[in-house]
């Protein structure tokens, strides 16, 4: 589904983040990339979203080359992979349901079906009757739950989620995986950037490990 | 801070606004005048009404002559009697001391002030014509003026839309330094540089309607505070001269405009922000 085919990405100031990476990400799989912090795990789906380009090398998207995307066309590239963040990127100015709706206000859905798919995704990650809360009311697990339904709720095939348990404690971070994981066996595919060696093990289809910017396998 | 936006945009606004109306007014006031382009050609006292007759004649071919009048000296002194309010004196005189006078009256096309004057110098030259008199120099020199102060106008209201487009801009800006964290987000989740704009111009939108409106509203008061100091004065001149403010489609085109210039800031500032941001 998703290849990678010799990536490096270079920085003025700080070197060399990633240098010849090459793998891929099959259909369905739920897929770890490992790595200390600093050994290009969060370089690697910044690229992959666009939010960043490669210095050299291509990446594949159902053997579509995202290198040759314009600008223009990245917007509705994006609305086609869910993302999810270690820092949960919630608007804290909105509610929950708002902060759930949003991708679809983009996508340009009418207002039922907006209200009908953010109330199905919030059921989804089980915080069904806290539409009206604003995220700061929330603790850190049920705020990621939120940037969870965000993520799902334009029924993306692909979930890009970065050190998603991060700020979470062992008990939530496993709640959160097997949340995946059940969005995982519907046909999801995941590529996940973590360094928590016993959920890697626990949950993982396959591991990627990064070491300074390399792939060690 | 919006606040102060639409007091800029107000008075930024209201000054050419009530300059467009000066103007406008003084137009409207000089154009009450034009029938009085009137060259006048005094002839010699001895000319004879025929001699006048065959000159009119002969002018009356020329293309930049509109119209001929020969005035008679029993008419002339016939009307400076009625008005002069010297009727019992003039009683008193052997023979009419008046000369027959040609009124010319020029074809507006032709009627610039340059070309007028090239015409009185040459009528003056005209056997019989002891002198020709164009008393509408004035009326010329003032249109010159406003042609002046038009330009000096439209200036001005170049400048202080510029400035608009400016005040605009920079509250605009202020507004998307506070949202960038929003607007990252928006544009992860794939949201297109036009949705992220559209409330920004939208903003821009009522941001210059409703200093628009102000800006009338300020038109309004100053042209109202002038009208009765007008009518008095145009009272005291036995005119029916009255101020006119800006109509229907003028009052349109100044909300449109400060609409368009507020959006056009907005734009400016919108799309450069987010091409800075991309991708």
């Amino acid at each position: 589904m998703l290849q990678f085919d010799d990536i490096s990405k270079h920085y003025p100031d700080s070197g060399d983040a990633l240098s010849h990476v090459s793998f891929h990400v099959e259909r369905g799989e739920m897929l770890f990339v490992t790595g200390h912090s600093g050994a290009g795990k969060s370089t690697l789906l910044r690229l992959t979203a666009l939010i960043e380009r490669p210095s050299r090398g291509n990446i594949f998207l159902n053997g579509r080359n995202l290198a040759n995307m314009p600008d223009r066309k990245i917007p509705y590239f994006r609305r086609k992979i869910g993302l999810i963040f270690q820092d949960y990127r919630l608007l804290h100015d909105c509610s929950v349901f708002d902060n759930v709706a949003l991708p679809l206000l983009i996508s340009g859905f009418d207002a039922r079906e907006t209200a009908r798919r953010s109330r199905a995704a919030l059921g989804k990650v089980g915080l069904a009757g806290f539409e009206k809360r604003k995220p700061m009311s929330l603790s850190g697990g049920e705020q990621q739950r939120v940037g969870i339904a965000r993520a799902i709720v334009t029924r993306p095939p692909l979930i890009l989620a970065d050190e998603p348990t991060g700020n979470l404690d062992p008990d939530l971070s496993i709640e959160i995986m097997q949340m995946f994981r059940q969005f995982n066996q519907r046909g999801v595919t995941f590529m996940i950037a973590s360094h928590n060696a016993q959920l890697v093990s626990r949950f993982a289809d396959r591991v990627v490990h990064l070491e300074k910017g390399r792939l060690v396998t | 801070m919006t606040g102060m936006t639409l007091l800029v945009i107000a008075i930024s606004l209201t000054f050419p606004a009530t300059f467009y109306l000066a103007l406008k007014n003084i137009q409207t006031l000089s154009d009450s005048f034009k029938e009085t382009y009137a060259i006048s050609l005094y002839l010699f006292p001895q000319v004879e009404i025929e001699e006048a007759e065959k000159l009119k004649k002969s002018l009356s071919s020329r293309e930049s002559i509109a119209s001929l009048k020969v005035i008679d000296k029993s008419v002339a002194m016939e009307a400076f009697r009625q008005r002069s309010g010297f009727g019992d004196a003039l009683g008193a005189l052997d023979d009419n001391p008046l000369p027959i006078v040609i009124e010319v009256v020029p074809k507006p096309d032709f009627a610039d002030p340059d070309n007028i004057q090239a015409l009185v110098t040459e009528l003056q030259t005209l056997p019989n014509v002891e002198f020709a008199q164009w008393d509408m120099q004035w009326l010329m020199r003032l249109k010159e003026l406003i042609a002046i102060a038009r330009r000096g106008a439209l200036l001005l209201g170049v400048l202080l839309s510029l400035g608009v487009v400016l005040i605009v801009g920079n509250t605009i800006r202020l507004e998307l330094q506070d949202r960038l964290p929003k607007i990252e987000i928006m544009k992860i989740l794939g949201a297109t540089h036009t949705f992220i704009r559209r409330p920004f111009l939208y903003r821009g939108f009522w941001l210059g309607l409703i200093g628009g409106i102000w800006a009338w509203l300020g038109t309004l008061g100053l042209y109202l505070s002038l009208t009765s100091p007008v009518a008095r004065l145009s009272d005291l001149y036995h005119s029916q001269y009255s101020l006119h403010f800006l109509n229907f489609w003028e009052s349109v085109f100044l909300l449109a405009f400060s609409m368009l210039i507020s959006m056009t800031g907005a734009w400016l500032v919108v799309t450069r922000f987010l091409w800075k941001l991309r991708p």
